[in-house]
C-alpha cells in the first residue's frame, strides 16, 4: 500500500508543478479542489495523526493520569524510572526483540521459498496465489487471534492431535517455553505479502540470466545462489525494512493470545502491549506510556538506519538498466 | 502490491475499514442517535461480571423499566479485566455510564478523583431509603465524609469445600478455626485419596495477602497509606512456600494450568467440574455462579481461610461490590431512584438472589430467607458464623492499591515465584519494595 500511496503523491507532486508553470486561473481552480478532494485525509491526518504524535511527546515528559486528568511535569522521570526501575519494561525488550529476531528471517524464508514454487508453477497459479496471501490479509485481526487461541488452548485442536499421536498434551500459551512460539508461528503463517513481493521481483530477474547459466552448466543451486539470491537483495532489503518495523510494532496478536496480559511470565509482553497496559490500564499513566513509545520510535529508526548503512555491502542493484 | 487492486476498491475498502471502526467503538450504530421522545430519561448500567448476573440483571432492569417507563435503559456487561479498561477509557474521555459498580479499592480511588457523584442528597431526600439497613453497611460507601456507593451486597472471601469428596476420601470435615497446618494436610490426604487435585486455582490469590498479615495481627497497609504497614516478609514467604511444596507434589494445579480458567470467573473454576475437592472464592457470593453451573446435586461448604498458627481469623465481611452513580451522569436522580430500587425492592431482590453478595436491607434479607435455596443457604450460613468472629473491614483502602495488584503482586511476585523463576524470599522482598515505592508516590 505505501508505495501506492507515494507513487500517487509523485503525481500529485508532479501536477503541481505543472500548475506552477501555467499559472493560469482554471488551474488554480483545480488546484483548489484538488485540495478539497483529499481534505478529508489531509484533516484526518492532522488530527488523529500529527497532532496525537507531537502531544504524545510532550506527554513523555509528564505524568498524566487519565483518570483524574492530572497531568504534571516530570521532565526526564518516566525515562529514568523506565531503563532503571522497571524490571517488566525490560522483559518487555527481551519478548519483543526475540519475537522479531526470530519471526522475520523465518518469515522471509518460508515467504521466498513459497515465492520460488509459485514462481515455477505451471497451473492455478493464481489460485494458489490467493490463497498463500489470505492469512496476511486477515492475520492481524482479532478473529484470528482468537482461534489461535482455540487451536492452542489445553482442550484445543493441536493438543487433540498430540493426543491422538500418543503424545502428551501441552499447555502451549501458558508454558514459558512454548508461549512466544505460537506466535512466532503465527508471524510466519502470515508470509503472504512479504511473498508477493517476492514474486514480483522474481519476475523481474530477465530469464536470459538463466539460459546463460544454464549453458555454461549452472545447477539449480548454483542458479539460485549466484543468480536469483544477489539479483533479488534489492527486494530482500525491501522486505526486511518493512518486516522488522511490522513485528516491533505486533499488538493485537499478542493482546488476545495472552489475554492482555502478556502471560505467561511477561514472556509474551511485547512493547506494544505493555504500553497499552500502561497507559490504558490500572495505575494508567499516559505520559510513561508516551515516553515508551517515542522510545519505541528510535529504536526502530536505529534498526532500520543500521540496515540501511549496511545495505551498500550486501544490497545489489543492477544499475545497467537505468 | 498487488496490482489487482485499482485505486478506487483501495479507497472503497479503506472507507469501509475506517466506518467499521467506527460503528464498533460506539457500540451499536444506533445508540449515538438521539432519543426520539422528548421526556425520556436515558440511564446506562455497566458491569461486571458472568452469563448469570448478565441474565439476573437485565430481568431486574426490565421490571425497573416496567415501573418507571419513561426510563430509557441501555446496559452492557463485561469480565472484570475488560471492564476496567473500558472504564478508564471513559473516564478520560467523560462519557461514563450513569450507573457503574465498584471494588472497595477503586471506590475510593474514583470518588477521590471526583468521578462518582455524591448520594447523600438522596439519601437525605429518601430517593435512596436507608431505613432498613444497617448504619454499618450504609458507611461502607463512604469515603472522605460523603456516600459515594451503595453496597450490592455483603461477602467475605473463603475456601469452598466439596463435601462428598471429602466423604470420600475419607477426611473430616475441618472446624472453622483450622489453621494453614491443618490445610496442608487435608489439601495432600484428598489429593493422594481421590486421584485429582486437593484444592484449585488461585492459592496465591491478592486478597490472601492482607488476610494472612491479618490473621498475624498485622493490618496490611500502614495508617497514613504512604507504606505497607509490616515489615517482616516471612508470613507471605512461608505461605508461598507451602503453594510450592503443593504445586510441587501435584496437590494443587501448576501454574501454568490454572492460568487459563483464573480469567474466566468463577463458573469456568476447577471444582465446578470436579476436577478438586476445595477451591477458591474470591467472594462468597460466587458461590452461587458456582454452584448454578456445578449443578444442584452437589454439596458445597463455605469455609473460612485457615488462619496461622496461634493467629486470629484474618477474614472480613465487606461489600462484594458496589453500585455507585458518575459524574457523567445526565439524570443523577434516576439513577439514584434505581439504586433504591435495586436494595430495597424485595420482588428484584428474589432475582437477584444474592448473587452479589448478601442483601444489606435486613427486610429483604428475611425474606429472601424464607425461601432460600442451597447457594444462598450456604452463603447466610457462611457469614452468620464469620460475623462471630471476624476481623475489622478497613476501609477506605490507600490510593495505588490496583496499580501493586495489577503491576506488582501477580508480575513481580506470584507468578515468578510460582513458575520457579525467583524464590519466595526474593520475590516477597521486590514485592515489599515496589509496594512502598507505589504508595509513597501515590498517598503524598
Amino acid at each position: 500500500m505505501t508505495s501506492v500511496l507515494q507513487k500517487d503523491a509523485g503525481k500529485f507532486s508532479l501536477a503541481k508543478k505543472v500548475v506552477a508553470q501555467k499559472g493560469n486561473k482554471k488551474w488554480r481552480h483545480n488546484n483548489l479542489m484538488g485540495y478539497l478532494f483529499i481534505s478529508p485525509w489531509l484533516i484526518g491526518f492532522f488530527t488523529l495523526t500529527l497532532i496525537p504524535i507531537a502531544a504524545s511527546l510532550v506527554l513523555s515528559f509528564t505524568k498524566y493520569d487519565i483518570l483524574s486528568g492530572d497531568v504534571e511535569w516530570t521532565g526526564l522521570e518516566n525515562f529514568r524510572r523506565m531503563f532503571y526501575d522497571d524490571p517488566r519494561y525490560w522483559r518487555a525488550v527481551r519478548a519483543t526483540v526475540k519475537f522479531a529476531f526470530i519471526s522475520v528471517p523465518l518469515k522471509l524464508l518460508f515467504a521466498l521459498l513459497v515465492a520460488e514454487l509459485l514462481y515455477n508453477a505451471r497451473r492455478l497459479v493464481g489460485v494458489y496465489r490467493a490463497v498463500y496471501y489470505a492469512p496476511s490479509i486477515v492475520g492481524g485481526s482479532i478473529a484470528v487471534a482468537v482461534m489461535w487461541r482455540q487451536i492452542f488452548a489445553s482442550k484445543g485442536l493441536i493438543n487433540e492431535f498430540m493426543l491422538d499421536a500418543g503424545l502428551e498434551r501441552k499447555l502451549w500459551l501458558f508454558d514459558i517455553k512454548y508461549a512466544i512460539w505460537t506466535l512466532i508461528l503465527m508471524a510466519v503463517w502470515q508470509f503472504g505479502s512479504p511473498m508477493l513481493i517476492f514474486l514480483a521481483g522474481l519476475k523481474q530477474i530477465p530469464s536470459e540470466y538463466y539460459e546463460a547459466a544454464s549453458i555454461d552448466g549452472a545447477g539449480t543451486v548454483s542458479k539460485f545462489t549466484r543468480i536469483t539470491l544477489p539479483l533479488l537483495t534489492p527486494v530482500i532489503f525491501f522486505n526486511l525494512v518493512m518486516q522488522l518495523i511490522f513485528s516491533f510494532m505486533t499488538f493485537t496478536q499478542a493482546y488476545v493470545v495472552s489475554g492482555g496480559t502478556g502471560r505467561p511470565l511477561d514472556t509474551t509482553l511485547f512493547y506494544s502491549l505493555y504500553i497499552y497496559i500502561r497507559s490504558f490500564g490500572v495505575g494508567a499513566n499516559m505520559g510513561y506510556g508516551s515516553a515508551m513509545a517515542w522510545v519505541m520510535l528510535v529504536v526502530i529508526a536505529t534498526f532500520t538506519g543500521v540496515i540501511f548503512l549496511s545495505s551498500r555491502f550486501w544490497v545489489f542493484y543492477d544499475t545497467a538498466e537505468n | 502490491m498487488p496490482k489487482g487492486i485499482s485505486r478506487r476498491d483501495f479507497l472503497r475498502l479503506s472507507a469501509a475499514a475506517g466506518a467499521g471502526t467506527v460503528l464498533s467503538v460506539y457500540g451499536s450504530p444506533l445508540s449515538g442517535l438521539p432519543a426520539l421522545a422528548q421526556d425520556k430519561v436515558d440511564l446506562r448500567f455497566i458491569w461486571w461480571g458472568g452469563q448469570l448476573r448478565a441474565d439476573i440483571t437485565t430481568q431486574v432492569i426490565k421490571m425497573f423499566q416496567e415501573k418507571n417507563p419513561n426510563v430509557n435503559f441501555t446496559y452492557e456487561f463485561l469480565s472484570f479485566e475488560d471492564y476496567w479498561t473500558l472504564l478508564t477509557a471513559q473516564a478520560a474521555g467523560g462519557g461514563l455510564p450513569d450507573i457503574m459498580q465498584h471494588g472497595t479499592t477503586t471506590l475510593a480511588e474514583w470518588s477521590k478523583k471526583d468521578l462518582l457523584h455524591p448520594l447523600d442528597e438522596y439519601i437525605a431526600s429518601g430517593v435512596i431509603d436507608f431505613t432498613n439497613v444497617p448504619e454499618v453497611l450504609q458507611n461502607h460507601g463512604k469515603v472522605n465524609d460523603k456516600i459515594y456507593a451503595v453496597s450490592a451486597g455483603s461477602n467475605a472471601n473463603g475456601f469452598v469445600i466439596d463435601l462428598d469428596a471429602f466423604e470420600q476420601a475419607g477426611i473430616d470435615v475441618p472446624p472453622d478455626t483450622w489453621t494453614w497446618g491443618d490445610f496442608e494436610e487435608i489439601v495432600t490426604g484428598l489429593s493422594e485419596n481421590l486421584g485429582i487435585w486437593g484444592f484449585g486455582s488461585y492459592l496465591h490469590h491478592v486478597d490472601l495477602w492482607r488476610i494472612i498479615y491479618s490473621g498475624h495481627g498485622t493490618d496490611l497497609y500502614a495508617t497514613d497509606g504512604k507504606s505497607l504497614a509490616y515489615t517482616d516478609d516471612a508470613p507471605i514467604v512461608d505461605h508461598m512456600e507451602m503453594v510450592l511444596r503443593l504445586q510441587d507434589a501435584l496437590a494443587i494445579p501448576h501454574i501454568s494450568e490454572e492460568s487459563e480458567v483464573n480469567t474466566l470467573g468463577p463458573e469456568a473454576q476447577f471444582i465446578v467440574k470436579g476436577q478438586c475437592a476445595m477451591d477458591y472464592l474470591a467472594g462468597s457470593n460466587q458461590l452461587v455462579a458456582m454452584w448454578t453451573a456445578a449443578g444442584e446435586d452437589r454439596n458445597f461448604k463455605i469455609m473460612p481461610v485457615p488462619r496461622p498458627e496461634g493467629g486470629r481469623q484474618g477474614l472480613a465481611i465487606r461489600p462484594s461490590q458496589y453500585e455507585a452513580v458518575t459524574v457523567n451522569s445526565e439524570n443523577p436522580e434516576m439513577a439514584a431512584m434505581f439504586l433504591n430500587f435495586f436494595i430495597n425492592d424485595v420482588e428484584a431482590n428474589k432475582i437477584l438472589n444474592a448473587e452479589r453478595g448478601v442483601p444489606i436491607n435486613t427486610v429483604v434479607l428475611d425474606a429472601l430467607k424464607e425461601n432460600a435455596a442451597a447457594p444462598q443457604q450456604a452463603i447466610y450460613d457462611y457469614l452468620a458464623r464469620l460475623a462471630e468472629d471476624s476481623a475489622p473491614f478497613v476501609f477506605p483502602d490507600p490510593l495505588g492499591v490496583e496499580d501493586i495488584r495489577v503491576n506488582v503482586y501477580y508480575p513481580e511476585f506470584t507468578d515468578p515465584v510460582r513458575y520457579g523463576a525467583i524464590s519466595p524470599e526474593e520475590g516477597a522482598a521486590t514485592l515489599r519494595e515496589m509496594s512502598n515505592e507505589i504508595l509513597a508516590e501515590a498517598n503524598q
